[in-house]
């Protein structure tokens, strides 16, 4: 009996991991563009990175999320 | 006459090889540049290709066939300076913090996957770019630069030397595209999702039978139940209570009611029993019913995102306009132009912008937006609004704002052009919307109280069951997706539609009504000879100058005729004249110029000899002197025989031209003995034969070219204008094609046809799904679960038959496969 309380609460307790991990994809604008990865996987080549450092490109997304979110509220 | 002089026909040049451009691959003309191998049809197409290579990004045209963009011989040096000034720069830019910037800029052109690949590696392009990303379905590219290396501007410039100029509309703020919406919408059914789920496994043991000693966990799983089905009740439900709260403040009744009282008196049931210890109930029902009631959104806002994002730049008729640049007069597609651009028009052509008219007295003819037919007089400096049409000699415009597409087609769609009534669908589908909420809620109040009394415990089950099978968004959907599915269709054969209701009209079509000049016949090809004594190149570039300001295929076929002699001084010309049926005149360096038929010119006081009657003739005269006449050998349009054969076995067909009847016999054999040719016809007598035509009960289409014959057009069930060059529009015709799909006519009225059937189908098909459904539900048979599969399942069902149903009819019309 008590092992299928246990069980509830590990499988409850999983499925809200995911739950959590879906949200944040969703939020991270994961799902917003469907189509053009599709695309991309079909060019076949092997990426070359671009000269400005991806540092950089963090940065101005992480700033741009905040500034998207002050203006929301 | 003296010496008859026959000048052979020069008609258009025709390049005796079709070689494609190496960039873009539309067909060189003789003007190719080559350089080593390769093949460009202009300087533009070659400078891409050139660039490409030297950085080594070949591979663009690895991945697709010719994927490159015809250039013209556009510059942009300059264009988007404007773009600098930090105003306009922040409000167009995403993000900047002095270092580097982000931008994310709408490309329209981008249409393929070497697109794509291309725009993601600028950064080997151009020294300041980093990272770029596509978003293809939005047609947008966002770029990461650094500020000091590379200027907004220099960065427009290069995307537009590519090919890809970016689309900016400072004045729309239209950040939040289709992606925002979905994005609620999945972070709902996320919840939803894991919610059901977990119901359903903890709902397991009740349906299997819980032995004896493990009864106690009944009310256990009843209340994890409830505790995971709230938030599922509270916010992935909200767009339903939304709605409601909606529906109480206006008073009126949507679809999402019934949907909302269902789940409501489903998940207010379960809890109360759950409260009470009686284990999980119908939470399995309610949370399922949410996930796949949200699911069916999601599939039909996608399906909807794919079907419009096909109709910004291809479902509208590529209208075109003359632009005046610095190297000439090109034709160039209006969707091109820009503000500050130089634009010529010519008489009877529309103005597609607002625009300061630079040159020539105008005359302007607002019927198409006022409704008024009194043409107004403009001067140098006035501001002509865009819709009006040009009567009279040239006149040149500089373009002050922007164009707008949907304006045109409004404007297309105008109350004053709107013919008959309206479509028995629209009525259908109004009544459907309108009354079936009410019915739904009758029937549901009937089933409630019936099981209320009979089996109180499933009442409530079948309530919601009855409430949220009911489905009238097929019967709304149906047409609307079958006929703009259909549109697109047409679309992709450059034949354009004005609006889905010229399909229902279509499909009624009994008697089909030909013009012949344009329509018929080709005539910048045919044959044409000039009788008289020999002119000189200077005459030559009078008659010239003159013809070329008209858009009749007679002038145009002259113009062409004598493209090599003499120079064109169209601007020269004054007090430009043209009398449909007649023939045109003006004034150059004092001397006025006559084209036309034997009585315009006995207008002039001019006696021109008796000619052949059987020959289509224009005569000339100059300075009101005789000089000879024109003679037009009619080349039919090729496969005509066999179209109108076609057509013979099902419609009636009639002819109604202009010109004499010297080709009778011949036409006779197209049209077959059935049909009435009638000839020597004058615009009034042309509408008023299709007139009489309609009052004895028949349903006319008219084809014809748009300009000479418009009130005719616009008396016929359907006018159907078919251009060779899409300068020359008409609101008053319900449809545009293209000269060359002229052959495809008996294939639209059978594509028509078969596609009300689909919409039949559709409406059929939804009837029986609500019909079986609403029985089976208040029957009892029905658990909620289910209904709530079946509904979206019918939504998607009627979606999906009219795109398979319409592909179906364009492949019975032959009109399949991807063309253009």
């Amino acid at each position: 009996m008590s092992v299928l309380v246990l069980l509830v609460a590990a499988s409850i307790s999983l499925g809200a991991t995911f739950l959590i991990l879906f949200i944040r994809a969703v939020r991270a604008g994961q799902y917003e563009d469907t189509i053009t990865p599709a695309m991309r996987i079909l060019t076949d080549e092997e990426p070359v990175r671009p000269a400005i450092p991806p540092a950089a490109v963090r940065a101005t997304n992480l700033e741009e999320s905040k500034m998207k979110k002050m203006r929301s509220t | 006459m003296n010496a008859a002089q026959t000048m052979s026909a020069t008609g258009v040049a025709i390049a005796t090889e079709r070689i494609p451009c190496a960039h873009c691959g539309t067909v060189c003309l003789d003007a190719t540049i080559r350089v080593g191998t390769s093949h460009f049809c202009c300087h533009g197409c070659r400078t891409v290709f050139e660039l490409l290579h030297e950085n080594g990004l070949e591979r663009f045209y690895d991945l697709e066939q010719k994927p490159g963009i015809r250039m013209g011989d556009r510059a942009f040096a300059g264009a988007f300076d404007y773009l600098d000034d930090p105003a306009t720069r922040r409000q167009v830019v995403d993000f900047s913090d002095g270092k580097f910037s982000r931008v994310t800029l709408r490309t329209p052109a981008i249409h393929c996957l070497a697109c794509v690949w291309l725009l993601e590696n600028l950064f080997r392009l151009q020294p300041g770019v980093g990272r770029s990303q596509v978003n293809f379905p939005r047609k947008e590219v966002t770029i990461h630069f650094e500020d000091a290396r590379l200027k907004l501007s220099g960065l427009a410039e290069m995307l537009a030397s590519l090919g890809y100029e970016p689309e900016l509309k400072l004045a729309s703020l239209d950040k939040a595209g289709p992606g925002v919406g979905n994005r609620r919408l999945h972070l709902r059914i996320g919840v939803a999702g894991f919610a059901f789920g977990n119901v359903m496994l903890l709902c397991f043991p009740s349906y299997l039978g819980l032995p004896e000693d493990e009864k106690s966990l009944q009310p256990l799983f009843g209340w994890i139940a409830a505790a995971l089905s709230t938030p599922v009740f509270l916010y992935s439900a909200s767009d339903y209570w939304r709605a409601v709260w909606i529906c109480l403040r206006r008073r009126i009744l949507t679809v999402e009611f019934p949907i909302a009282l269902g789940i409501a008196a489903l998940y207010l049931q379960s809890l109360n029993t759950a409260l009470r210890g009686g284990g999980p109930a119908f939470f399995d029902s309610f949370t399922g019913l949410l996930f796949f009631l949200l699911c069916g959104k999601l599939f039909q806002q996608k399906t909807y995102d794919v079907l419009t994002f096909d109709r910004d730049y291809r479902s509208y008729f590529p209208l075109s306009i003359t632009r005046r640049t610095a190297e000439g007069d090109t034709s160039a597609p209006v969707m091109q132009l820009k503000v500050g651009d130089r634009i010529v028009v010519r008489n009877q052509e529309l103005i597609p912008a607002d625009a300061q008219l630079v040159s020539g007295p105008a005359c302007i003819d607002y019927s198409f937006v006022t409704g008024e037919s009194a043409p107004q007089p403009r001067n140098p400096g006035d501001y002509i609004y865009a819709g009006g049409r040009q009567i009279g000699g040239m006149i040149e415009l500089e373009v002050s704002k922007e164009i707008s597409q949907s304006y045109l087609t409004s404007l297309w769609n105008n109350e004053a052009f709107r013919k008959g009534d309206a479509s028995a669908i629209d009525n259908l589908t109004n009544f459907a919307g309108r009354y079936f909420t009410y019915f739904v809620l009758v029937l549901a109040a009937i089933a409630g109280t019936y099981w209320g009394l009979v089996d109180p415990k499933q009442a409530v089950r079948v309530l919601s069951a009855v409430l949220i099978v009911a489905c009238p968004c097929a019967l709304a959907l149906a047409a609307p997706f079958t006929l703009g599915s259909a549109l697109r269709w047409l679309g992709r054969h450059k034949i354009y539609f004005k609006n889905t209701g010229v399909i229902e009209t279509l499909s009624k079509i009994d008697t089909v009504v030909f013009d012949k000049t344009g329509t018929l016949t080709l005539p910048s090809q045919g044959g044409i000879e000039f009788n008289g004594d020999p002119l000189t190149p200077c005459d030559q570039g009078w008659i010239r100058s003159l013809s070329t300001l008209s858009t009749h295929p007679h002038s145009q076929g002259i113009a062409t005729f004598l493209a090599n002699e003499g120079r064109v001084r169209r601007d020269e010309v004054c007090a430009f004249r043209e009398v449909a049926g007649a023939g045109i005149a003006g004034t150059l360096e004092g001397r006025e110029i006559r084209l036309g038929s034997r009585r315009w010119l006995a207008e002039a006081g001019v006696e021109a000899p008796e000619g052949d009657a059987n020959a289509t003739e224009v005569h000339v005269a100059i300075g009101g002197v005789y000089r000879g006449r024109f003679l037009f050998r009619n080349i039919y349009r090729p496969g005509l025989a066999g179209v109108l054969e076609r057509l013979r076995t099902r419609f009636r067909l009639a002819l109604v031209s202009g010109d004499n009847d010297r080709e009778r016999s011949r036409l006779a054999e197209f049209f077959g003995a059935a049909a009435d040719l009638r000839f020597r016809q004058m615009p009034e007598s042309k509408l008023a034969y299709i007139r009489s035509l309609q009052e004895r009960g028949g349903k006319v289409i008219m084809i014809g070219d748009g300009l000479n014959d418009a009130g005719a057009l616009k008396q016929s069930d359907v006018g159907v204008a078919v251009t060779e060059d899409v300068a020359a529009f008409s609101p008053a015709c319900d449809a545009i094609w293209a000269a060359d799909q002229f052959g495809r006519l008996p294939d639209v009225l059978r594509f028509s046809r078969l596609v009300m059937w689909v919409v039949f189908a559709c409406f059929v098909v939804s009837f029986c799904y609500n019909a079986i459904g609403l029985t089976l539900a208040m029957s009892g048979r029905l658990s909620p679960l289910a209904s709530a599969i079946l509904m979206p399942t019918s939504t998607l069902s009627v979606i999906v038959l009219a795109l398979l149903g319409t592909r179906w009819a364009a492949w019975r019309a032959r009109l399949g496969g991807r063309s253009a």
